[in-house]
């Protein structure tokens, strides 16, 4: 099992329909809205670990 | 309600069973499609029962019923089937479709060159007994109804029995034709045997021209029957008189005119019985029975009797019965029936075969998946059938011409006795040269000009692995200046391969193995030619793709990235400059372009193309040499279109046509000149069918359904040049034949006439003669076509 870097929610890489790559790394999400977030600031989830859902505002 | 409204419209009630409504707007498009024809008062599509209700006036043509859905993209339900009419004679041809054209009958047409009348019908509103019934109600003879158009007997049975018929009235007419001769120079027989004699030919040899020309009054017509009947009585009756009152008889005149004609009639059925050779051989390539694998072993049953799944095995030397895929074994199979191709192609677990193709080596056992009626073979077979009935646009002249022909010839006869008579002629040489004009003149070889061309040619066609669907097609290729081309499959192989790999192999069998569980063409592309050079792929441990980016899996415990350079971007891995480079050169080429990267380093770039088919550039060529313009139109993108246009030399190509562009890039061509379009029988069916002639390269086993005017059964190209000379040949003896019936007739009716007296004449003998031999000519040249 992967964890979601935004979230924290376990995600099941083989069934994954939200992913990305970031320097050589295959993340996964459980929605499009953890994977935008992700690809707005990767740096900063990568730092400091997921920060639950992400709010629309 | 609908029927409170039926009736207050007023009309007659038919019901269509609807093909292809799927949703309230089809049912909606649908009954506007049926308002729109001329006579329909009222109609209503219903979704729930695929029905459409009409009710219409009598000035309905019930066909447009059909062509009105049909135009909006729908079918309606119909049942064919072919009525043989033994003694119709090619004249005969619109009184036989007007008397099939019931309530109910979407289409009927006689083919003049088989005798073979075949009717579309709406099976909820008539059948095909009723259709023979009409036919038989106006006069003729109705012989074989069969309701498959896979049975192709039935024009063979009628030609069969109408060679029978006219032999059994030969064998009178010759001896006693020969004596009558003989008696002019030794008058060794009394006028008052002769006259016997001559009864005996008139009545019973004859009797078929007195039972036609009866049935042509009867329907207010006039046809070949008419005039020899008219020719040979007048004569027959006129020397009758002479021999009860001792005056100059010529029995010989009419009993000769019967015997040629006769005999030219016996030769044109027995020539026929080639006409359709071609499909004959098709439809018998089936064997009848098929050996069906049981509980234990293998039992023989009717071919047409197995059912889809069903284990049919198959031995050496065997026809292959029934259309499926094999299950086991191996071997060579003979499909040159269908492709012209005379290499025995290999067959292996997994491929298709179809039924009427021959196993030359080895023994197969095939999982059915269809048999009978269905089979590919089945569906061809009713396709040429049905193509062998239209006619060309040339024929048109010759069917108005011909519509009025016979009335002309009897104004002429008329006209010719009476200016002898008034120029003071004997009446018996006056009668003599009015009867030679009736008798010379042919009409038949007007009415068989282009329908035997087509039936042969189609045939002919057929054998070549052409699918001729419409005939008209052989008109209009030869009126061409375009042959656009779609690329992709058609110019192409359709299947990209590996055409330049810049790496260490290592990189290589990293790369495939990511990509061994893709099914993107690309991925396959690098596997096949990973696999061509003997290096060993192993399943990837993990596996991801990255639409618009690549793949990137993990293979024993490496990282590998496959992708462009977003890709590569991603993965933090840096592209040296000279790939970047080679990369850009390439794709200027019309080449998609990866790079591999093994644990973050970029390792190796592909290069990935769809090579030009083997063919291609020979088929542009020749076409070029034919006087065609070559076009690439494509869906591709515009710079692939672009590099695989020059490699052929063609300068015009559109590239990022989508299927509808593809279309409209046709109809601008169209304006410029005529257009044959070649492509995939699916995907390019509105350029197809927007085209002058559309030529659909097919793979696949639906020859039905697939759009286009001819269907090539195998991508291969050459199979569009064939087409193309074909059509030439075909197009050129049904020229002949036209312009030699209008020769024939022009050139002859004034000799008959006595307009060259004495210098140059015709007795009515030499006249029937002549007109024998005219037929005869006529279907010999078009019989020509089965070896083009």
């Amino acid at each position: 099992m992967a964890v979601d870097p935004v979230c924290g929610m376990e995600v099941n890489p083989a069934k994954a329909r939200y992913k990305t790559l970031y320097k050589g790394k295959v993340y996964y999400f459980c929605s499009p809205l953890c994977k935008e977030e992700f690809e707005k600031r990767p740096e900063y989830y990568l730092q400091h670990g997921p920060q639950g859902m992400p709010h629309h505002h | 309600m609908e029927v409170k409204v039926g009736v207050r419209v007023g009309g007659r009630e038919t019901v269509l069973k609807i093909l292809g409504m799927h949703c309230a707007t089809c049912s909606l498009t649908v009954q506007r499609a049926l308002l729109s024809v001329r006579g329909v008062r009222w109609a209503e599509a219903t979704l729930a029962s695929n029905e459409a209700k009409v009710v219409a006036g009598p000035e309905l043509d019930y066909g447009e019923l059909l062509k009105a859905v049909r135009r909006v993209g729908y079918d309606v339900y119909r049942e064919a089937v072919y009525i043989s009419v033994p003694g119709a004679r090619p004249e005969d041809a619109a009184a036989v479709e007007r008397a099939a054209r019931l309530w109910g009958v979407f289409k009927a047409s006689f083919n003049p060159a088989t005798a073979v009348l075949y009717v579309e019908y709406n099976p909820l509103e008539v059948g095909p007994g009723d259709v023979a019934e009409a036919v038989r109600r106006v006069g003729f003879r109705v012989g074989e109804v069969s309701r498959s158009g896979v049975e192709v007997d039935v024009d063979r049975k009628a030609a069969e029995r109408e060679a029978r018929d006219l032999a059994a009235r030969l064998v009178p007419a010759v001896p006693i034709t020969a004596l009558l001769m003989a008696s002019m120079v030794l008058p060794a027989v009394p006028p008052l045997v002769q006259l016997l004699l001559a009864s005996v030919v008139q009545l019973y040899s004859g009797w078929r021209f007195l039972s036609g020309a009866y049935r042509a009054f009867r329907n207010k017509t006039a046809n070949m029957d008419t005039l020899v009947t008219l020719g040979t009585t007048s004569t027959f009756l006129y020397s009758a008189y002479a021999a009860l009152t001792g005056g100059h008889t010529f029995f010989e005149a009419s009993a000769a005119v019967i015997t040629f004609v006769l005999a030219g009639r016996y030769v044109e059925a027995r020539m026929k019985l080639k006409t359709g050779d071609a499909v004959r051989k098709l439809a018998q390539m089936t064997p009848p029975k098929a050996r069906v694998k049981t509980g234990g072993g293998f039992a023989e049953v009717d071919s047409a009797r197995v059912e889809p799944g069903q284990l049919v095995e198959v031995r050496e030397g065997e026809g292959v019965p029934v259309d499926g895929y094999v299950e086991e074994g191996a071997g060579y199979v003979d499909e040159s029936a269908f492709t012209g191709e005379p290499m025995p192609a290999e067959k292996k677990p997994g491929d298709l075969v179809l039924a009427g193709t021959l196993l030359m080596r080895g023994r197969l056992v095939v999982r059915a998946t269809r048999s009978g009626a269905h089979t590919y073979l089945a569906e061809v077979v009713k396709l040429v059938r049905q193509a062998q009935n239209a006619r060309l646009a040339m024929q048109r002249l010759a069917d108005r011409v011909a519509g009025v022909f016979t009335w002309v010839v009897l104004a002429v006869a008329a006209a010719t006795f009476a200016a002898w008579a008034l120029r003071g002629a004997a009446p018996e040489q006056a009668l003599l040269f009015a009867a030679s004009v009736l008798v010379v003149a042919c009409p038949c070889a007007l009415g068989l000009a282009t329908p035997l061309a087509v039936v042969v040619g189609v045939g002919r066609a057929a054998e070549k692995g052409l699918l001729v669907k419409n005939p008209e097609a052989f008109e209009k290729a030869l009126k061409a200046r375009f042959a656009a081309f779609d690329k992709t499959g058609t110019l192409t192989r359709g299947s990209p391969r590996v055409v330049k790999y810049v790496g260490d192999p290592e990189a290589l069998s990293y790369a495939a193995s990511a990509e061994s569980k893709s099914t993107h063409p690309l991925a396959r592309a690098l596997v096949d030619y990973a696999s061509e050079l003997g290096l060993a792929l192993r399943p990837p441990d993990s596996y991801d793709s990255f639409p618009g980016m690549g793949i990137y899996a993990s293979v024993g415990g490496r990282s590998v990235g496959v992708g462009n350079e977003k890709l590569m971007e991603a993965l933090g891995a840096e592209t040296p400059r000279d790939m970047r480079h080679l990369a850009e050169e390439l794709r200027a080429q019309g080449l998609s372009v990866v790079y591999v990267a093994v644990d973050g380093e970029v390792r190796g770039l592909a290069a990935v193309g769809d090579e030009l088919r083997p063919d291609a550039a020979a088929a542009v060529q020749r076409l070029r040499s034919m006087g065609l313009e070559p076009v690439v139109v494509s869906g591709d993108s515009e710079r692939a279109v672009a590099a695989v246009a020059a490699e052929l030399g063609i300068s015009r190509h559109f590239g990022g046509a989508e299927p509808e562009k593809k279309a409209e890039i046709v109809k601008k061509l169209r304006e410029e000149g005529g257009v044959v379009f070649v492509g995939d029988g699916v995907n390019d069916a509105p350029a197809l069918a927007t085209a002058d002639v559309g030529i659909a390269v097919s793979g696949g086993a639906e020859v039905a359904k697939e759009a286009g005017d001819v269907v090539v059964a195998r991508g291969d190209l050459s199979k569009v040049v064939e087409f193309l000379q074909l059509s030439r040949r075909v197009v050129s003896n049904a020229k002949f034949n036209l312009f030699w019936a209008f020769a024939y007739n022009v050139a002859l009716i004034p000799v008959a006439a006595g307009l060259f007296y004495p210098a140059l004449h015709l007795k009515p003998e030499l006249a029937g003669l002549a007109m024998a031999l005219s037929s005869i000519t006529v279907t010999a040249n078009a019989l020509r076509l089965r070896k083009a």
